[in-house]
């Protein structure tokens, strides 16, 4: 639960100035999510759009005759919202959708260089036979009972192999991403926190730790504990402090709270890592010597 | 502020241009590189390198997980924004239209052959199957499509269907069909292209097929000649957009075939950003098809008109995409 995240695949990108990026791919769950947004908001445009032209056409039509204008207009808007929505929406300066920015994600270049509308719209035509090809024939499937079997299996097969290219392709690419050269990448937007040894702890000038006593653990351990110290969950930190006191043998000085204890160790512990990086010598996790 | 830890001291000298930088990118991101002032755009790229050197050093010294998150996505999207495309929007426009799209349908030129051949073949298999026995008609043309245009029909009717004026407002809703039915069909044919432009022959084929039925129908009550005149005034546009639509496909199915000493993915997204200006061009041609139709249809009855009309829409595009762009750098796709 603390390290899921350090198992998330990473798409590593070299800046030419030699700095690894280390994107993160966006899971194909988030990107499913994403378009169903997408096809939601779709859904709902469409239907907001039906009603204004059928009650603009009611409000300004003869009695009978419905404008032929906005019929045009409507089977143009319609098939257009239809057909370029992801390709517009990806082509701006955010390269994603609604669906892609609420879950934190967004298009990018595989090669690094600058996303081109022309690699938005190949993707986002590819879209149309990988997302509503299948999708129309998985809906369809029941409607039609007299559809030749050889027909259906060929479908099925057809669906079957565009989705499973995500699964199998490098980078989670999808066959737009393919063709286009595009990869999908989280892409959150961090603020910067409070740093966790900016909070002095009361007592810390009481609570000194012997070298040995810091030396028990490395980076890993100290990054679990700033992430207990951030959240402040008061039976974790219970628990913690009582475990790290019997590992390092300390003897609880009158009036110590168990997050001043932590706050304390946490403190002596990175100060003490960090004058080990000082020389070089990085200490990964416990087990690191 | 006496700091004791080396990495608080880190943090204190850094953190504003950490912030500015933040909130540069948060301008790009909603207004794109445009949305800088000029200072800004200096700006931005010394902050983003500046924060990518404290990148490379806090992943070298920095313990603490949360700050180093922060800067790895800060500066992810640091590389984003500032390695983005910094072209104004009528620039890449002007681009496309004097160099992009011409170049790319040149790029083509073999599978536009193959496509015109591959239609014409239907069209042709079509015609000689309909004049054996009248019932293969249905087996390319649906009734609804057809609309009474059928081998039963009388040559009157077809004649009056020809040269009179259709009803203008139901016109445009059919051309307004067409026109989405025809984008579609085109998109499809491209996107299908990757399945080695199998599918893509067959969809060319079978459009082929169906102008080669109704051209039958036409032609065996003698009408031939008018037919042609009457479906090459948006035809040659759209036609054309057709098969430029089902060649960027082929050369897809090539590519993805055929990979050369590229790889098999890096040739397919080759052909994919090779085709892609001539597809947006395609969408473009089908747009003229549709006005050309719907005003053509009503306005335009003579068979001379008709035929000037095809002839300056044929040699319009044959200049348009021999012609431009020829010099200058090769487009950066």
């Amino acid at each position: 639960m603390m390290y899921a995240e350090d198992r998330r695949a990473r798409y590593s990108l070299i800046t030419p100035e030699g700095v690894d990026l280390q994107l993160t791919l966006a899971d194909r769950t988030t990107r499913m999510g994403a378009v169903l947004i997408d096809l939601a908001i779709i859904t709902a445009l469409l239907i907001a759009f039906t009603l204004l032209i059928v009650f603009g056409g009611m409000a300004s039509g003869v009695a009978g005759s419905f404008p032929v204008v906005l019929v045009v207009v409507w089977i143009v808007g319609a098939f257009l919202l239809r057909a370029f929505y992801f390709t517009v929406m990806e082509a701006g300066p955010r390269a994603a959708t609604f669906g892609k920015r609420m879950m934190g994600i967004r298009v990018a270049s595989a090669d690094g260089r600058p996303l081109t509308g022309y690699a938005v719209f190949v993707r986002n035509v590819m879209r149309e036979i990988e997302v509503f090809v299948p999708l129309s024939f998985f809906l369809t499937l029941g409607s039609q009972a007299g559809v030749d079997g050889i027909i259906v299996l060929f479908g099925a097969i057809w669906s079957a192999a565009l989705l499973a290219v995500p699964f199998i392709s490098p980078n989670r690419m999808r066959g737009g991403d393919l063709i286009a050269g595009t990869v999908v990448i989280e892409l959150p937007k961090l603020k910067l926190a409070t740093d966790t040894a900016a909070t002095k702890a009361e007592a810390e000038n009481a609570l000194a730790f012997n070298s040995a006593q810091l030396d028990v653990y490395g980076q890993s351990e100290l990054q679990v504990l700033e992430n207990i110290l951030r959240h402040r969950h008061e039976d974790t930190i219970t628990a913690v402090a009582a475990q790290i006191r019997k590992k390092i043998s300390w003897e609880t000085t009158p009036g110590e709270t168990d997050l001043a204890f932590l706050q304390a160790y946490y403190n002596g512990v990175r100060q003490h890592l960090e004058q080990r990086l000082l020389f070089g010598r990085r200490r990964r996790d416990k087990h690191d010597q | 502020m006496n700091q004791s830890l080396r990495s608080l001291r880190f943090r204190d000298e850094n953190e504003q241009t950490w912030k500015r930088l933040e909130a540069l990118i948060g301008k790009v991101e909603r207004r794109g590189a445009g949305g800088l002032s000029a200072e800004e755009a200096i700006e931005l790229p010394r902050l983003y390198r500046a924060t990518l050197s404290s990148l490379s050093v806090a992943r070298e010294t920095l313990l603490e997980r949360a700050t180093l998150q922060y800067l790895d996505a800060l500066v992810a999207r640091g590389y984003l924004a500032v390695y983005t495309e910094h072209k104004h929007p009528f620039e890449a426009i002007s681009e496309f239209f004097s160099t992009a799209w011409s170049r790319s349908v040149r790029a083509i030129g073999w599978e536009t052959l193959t496509a015109t051949v591959i239609f014409f073949a239907g069209a042709t298999a079509a015609y000689a199957l309909v004049a054996g026995d009248a019932d293969w008609f249905f087996s390319f043309v649906n009734r609804a499509f057809a609309a009474g245009r059928t081998p039963e029909a009388t040559a009157e009717s077809l004649r009056v269907g020809l040269y009179t004026p259709a009803d203008a407002s139901r016109l445009s809703i059919f051309a307004a069909e067409l026109f989405s039915n025809n984008t579609g069909v085109a998109l499809l044919a491209f996107a299908l292209g990757f399945a080695f432009g199998v599918p893509t022959a067959f969809l060319l084929f079978y459009n082929g097929a169906l102008l080669g039925a109704m051209m039958y129908v036409y032609a065996s009550k003698g009408l031939a000649f008018g037919f042609t005149g009457w479906l090459l005034i948006h035809g040659v546009t759209e036609l054309l957009a057709i098969v430029l639509a089902g060649a960027a496909g082929l050369r897809i199915g090539r590519a993805v075939a055929f990979p050369g000493k590229l790889t098999r993915l890096g040739s397919a997204r080759r052909a994919g950003q090779d085709t892609a200006p001539a597809m947006i061009g395609v969408c473009l041609m089908l747009v003229l098809a549709a006005i050309l139709e719907s005003f053509g249809r009503e306005l335009i009855i003579s068979d001379t008109v008709r035929y000037s009309i095809a002839v300056t829409s044929g040699l319009f595009w044959l200049i348009y995409f021999v012609v431009p762009g020829r010099r200058g750098k090769v487009a950066t796709l």
